[in-house]
């Protein structure tokens, strides 16, 4: 298990590496320094600021010091935020972006799991086509479709709950629904094509032929197996969640790293693109090791 | 009599249309008796047994009935084809058991061997963890897999197929039913394992008096086995007597080609 | 290991194989499946010929009418924006835009992951072993990130689109596609071909790719919404198609901004989009039981 998780991480170099050089050759082959759009600067200025940010250095140069301090998770100083290092940046975003996707992928599990099971249970009936066409709905209806429509019915039409910031707890409950549609709708429907799988398989005509009480058959012997396909799609759910958050923190007004992003790439803030990008291939791996494992740790026959 | 079938049909609604699998099938069985069911592949053997279990794909539907003896005497006796879950739930695993053809997926790859022993105990014996625990091993012991309190805390895929089959017998057994449905428990299994298999059902049998309902393509087991035999084809019931008819005067002309195709060994 | 259910979708479809007679009776025989092709081919239909049947454009403003509600009289019969734009016009021009983006990007990913993965499990070996690695490294990459910063760096335009979001999306049908071949290659009638001489595109492009047909069709319906999902994304952050011309995530957009007072330019757009992705999705999920009638 340990010999895995290694690997895996070793595993992870590569593609690390790749995004992090696809991504600066990215930014500075565009065209325009970060500098170039307040125009009134003197040139002494500009260059000044260039030095200071290392730009005039030959790019080669930019590389190794920008992979150097990537070693040291040091994603180095905001171009656009003055005296504001990414890392700061990131740490002040992160918390904010991992509260609405954590209770968004909660919600998902907790409502489509079992509405998943229940559809499937009563496959090709009217419970099913309910489930199925809400399902529908959800992948449909794009984050910021339904986000607007919330806002105009409980923020704006009716005083529920505010439109946007993070002032309390209530302000969280919004962004959350909204981010969670989507995944409460893939859940749904991945855990219905499994359940319906494992309806058909022999272990569950065996358990049945034992007696055992139906709260057993489904808890006991359906769920676990049915689940597993649930799990492996929480490491794609992931990345979907981090990019799902650059359109809620945008549309609700939160200060999270997708709004960050944004607002960086709007603004040639090259190390916070940069830094946010590979921060989020960071997390991206390590949560789908952690699925990974968890999915061994729930399947008997996997070994590592 | 413990089971008594009478007029049992079944068809599938299904996109093609509908499927006719049992036509009309009477028989019963004993306590204690063993009844063997031969048929070609799709005759409907399988589709049978399971509608006694209530266990049919949600689109069979079934007519007939299936009356099986009240565990006490004097009591009626338990209609089985219609019964409510609840109903069901009682006969299953308690008073009637069952075993099926193929070991490597009958099995819950996800649960230890002892979590799906115990279940069935705690069940309908009402028992303990414990107590479970320990008339879970034994069982083990009585289909002669060795060092069964170690293997019992394994998982399925860490046992042979011949070593799930004894399993599934050891589960099925367990609460000491009345009939034991074993559908082609040998099927799947190599030739050299087919006999220990068969001896081990045999054996437990004897000791707890269970009545055995034996699906097979192999006449030879039922000859073995079996003091009766049911002869299907295409959802009918073409055959119905005792072994030494059934083998010695068929009056089938299926019976017959069956018999001609059997590969005659022992002259 | 994690597959997406789109991916799913696309074995089952694989499962199922050809596109029979037998698939398109039981497609026929799917009431949603078919009410999504009428309401989808209203839309189509609505959104190519809808421009003209109108005396308005999609750019110029009217200063009398602005901020007009949905009405008959004026002949803004969608209302009109903050400028007194016709809002009718401006969502058929904008759907024209989304439904393209959808339909070009999704052939131009359809072509990439064919050939792609049709190359690497006809090649085989270590080439093999190289071009599905390469996709596994890509698969990990946070595509959609780079995607904005190649908009924001490279100015908005409707090409760059196209190209950026092909790239995304052509991966789940290389892997899948090179599974199939792999299977497939091992056919007699492709063994016969190959010993008669035939080259290897000519195999792939006789043998192989017909083979894939009905997987590749439960693909196209299933990738438009996604990358009409993806554009509308994009121009909902204000990095895809720009003033004047528009799309229905641009739209919605601008919808947004003022929904308080005008909500019919936020609901309207959003309708069209939503049932647009409503009914591709149903007719994918149609076509991929059709083809697969067990699970249903
Ligand atoms: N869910 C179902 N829907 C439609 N038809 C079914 C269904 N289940 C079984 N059948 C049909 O019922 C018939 C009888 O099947 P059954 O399983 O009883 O055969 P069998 O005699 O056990 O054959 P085998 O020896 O191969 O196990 C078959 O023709 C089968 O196609
Ligand atoms: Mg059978």
């Amino acid at each position: 298990m340990l010999a895995y998780t290694i690997k895996r991480l070793l595993g992870a170099i590569p593609t690390l590496f790749i995004l992090l050089t696809l991504s600066f050759i990215l930014v500075h082959a565009a065209p325009g320094s970060p500098f170039s759009m307040a125009r009134e600067m003197p040139p002494e200025v500009k260059a000044n600021l260039e030095a200071k940010y290392h730009l005039d250095e030959p790019i080669y140069e930019q590389y190794g010091r920008y992979l150097l301090n990537i070693a040291h998770f040091d994603f180095g100083p905001s171009y656009q935020y003055k005296d504001t290092t990414v890392n700061d940046l990131i740490a002040e975003g992160f918390p904010v972006s991992l509260t609405i996707g954590g209770f968004a992928l909660l919600l998902a599990l907790v409502l489509g799991v079992p509405l998943g099971m229940l559809a499937a249970v009563r496959q090709n009936r009217i419970t099913d086509y309910l489930c199925s066409a809400i399902a529908l709905g959800g992948i449909s209806m794009p984050s910021f479709v339904i986000a607007p429509l919330l806002i105009l019915w409980a923020a704006v039409y009716n005083d529920w709950l505010p439109a946007g910031g993070v002032d309390s707890w209530q302000s969280y409950i919004l962004p959350v629904i909204t981010l969670a549609a989507m995944f409460t709708a893939y859940i749904l429907r991945i855990m219905r094509a499994s359940t319906i799988e494992v309806l058909r398989s022999n272990f569950v005509r065996t358990a049945r032929a034992k007696g055992l009480s139906t709260a057993r058959v489904y808890g006991v012997h359906i769920l676990p197996a049915a689940i597993l396909p649930v799990v492996s799609y929480l490491g794609p759910a992931a990345a979907a969640i981090l990019t799902g958050s650059v359109v809620i923190e945008e549309i609700f007004g939160m200060p999270g790293i997708g709004r960050f992003f944004v607002n960086g790439a709007l603004n040639r803030d090259y190390t916070l693109v940069l830094g946010i990008t590979l921060f989020y291939g960071l997390i991206v791996i390590a949560f789908n090791l952690v699925v990974d494992l968890i999915y061994g740790w729930l399947d008997p026959r996997v070994t590592y | 009599m413990l089971l008594d079938v009478q007029n049992l049909k079944i068809d599938f609604e299904t996109h093609a249309g509908r499927v006719d699998a049992v036509h009309d099938l009477s028989f019963s069985i004993d306590r204690g008796e063993a009844v063997g069911i031969v048929g070609e592949s799709g005759s409907g053997k399988s589709q049978s047994v399971l509608a006694l279990m209530g266990l049919l794909a949600g689109n069979a539907r079934v007519s007939g009935s299936a009356k099986l003896a009240s565990a006490q005497a004097g009591e009626p006796s338990i209609e089985l084809v219609g019964a409510k879950p609840r109903v069901l739930r009682r006969v299953r695993g308690a008073r009637i058991a069952m075993i099926f053809q193929d070991p490597m997926t009958a099995l819950n790859p996800h649960l230890k061997i002892s979590t799906q022993m115990i279940e069935l105990l705690r069940t309908h014996r009402g028992m303990g963890r414990r107590e479970a625990m320990k008339a879970a091993i034994e069982m083990m012991e009585a289909v002669r897999i060795p060092e069964a309190a170690r293997r019992i805390k394994y998982y399925p895929h860490q046992f042979s197929g011949g070593m799930r089959q004894r399993v599934m017998i050891a589960m099925a057994l367990s609460c000491e039913p009345e009939l034991l449905i074993a559908d082609e428990p040998t099927t799947a299994l190599d030739v050299t394992v087919q006999d220990e298999i068969l001896d081990v059902i045999a054996e437990l049998r004897e000791r707890t008096n269970t009545a055995l309902l034996l699906i097979t393509h192999d006449l030879g087991v039922v000859a073995g086995q079996c003091s009766r035999a049911l002869v299907m084809r295409a959802g009918d019931l073409v055959e119905h007597g005792s072994i030494d008819k059934v083998f010695n005067a068929p009056e089938a002309e299926y019976t017959r080609d069956l018999l001609a195709a059997i590969p005659r060994l022992e002259g | 290991m994690a597959k997406s259910t789109q991916q799913e979708a696309m074995e089952k479809a694989v499962k199922g194989n050809s596109l029979g007679r037998d698939a398109m009776r039981r497609l026929a025989a799917n009431k949603a499946a078919i009410a999504s092709i009428a309401v989808l081919g209203l839309v189509v239909l609505m959104v190519i010929v809808g421009p003209w049947l109108t005396p308005n454009n999609y750019y110029s403003q009217d200063y009398d009418a602005i901020w007009q509600a949905p009405t008959l009289a004026h002949g803004h019969i969608f209302g009109t924006d903050s400028v007194g734009r016709d809002l009718f016009v401006r969502t058929m021009v904008g759907g024209r835009i989304s439904l393209m983006v959808g339909i070009v990007t999704a052939f131009v990913s359809l072509l990439i992951g064919v050939a792609y993965g049709a190359t690497a499990g006809f090649i085989g070996g270590r080439i093999d072993g190289f071009m599905m690695r390469t996709v596994d490294i890509l698969y990990a990459l946070p595509f959609m990130f780079l995607v904005i910063l190649m908009v924001v760096f490279f100015g908005q335009s409707l090409f760059l689109m196209f190209l950026a979001i092909g790239a995304v999306s052509w991966l789940d049908m290389a892997r899948i596609v090179r599974g199939q071949t792999l299977t497939i290659k091992q056919q007699p009638y492709v063994e016969a071909a190959r010993m008669a001489g035939a080259s290897g595109t000519a195999i792939i492009v006789r043998h192989i790719v017909p083979n894939l047909l009905g997987l590749i069709v439960v693909y196209v319906t299933l990738t438009i919404p996604q990358v009409i999902l993806f554009e509308s994304f994009l121009s909902f952050l204000g990095l895809g198609v720009q003033e004047p011309m528009t799309s229905w995530g641009a739209l919605i957009n601008d919808g947004v901004g003022e929904m308080g007072r005008a909500p019919w330019l936020l609901v309207i757009p959003s309708i069209f989009l939503a049932v647009t992705l409503f009914c591709f999705n149903f007719i994918g999920d149609g076509l991929r039981d059709a083809l697969d009638p067990n699970d249903r």
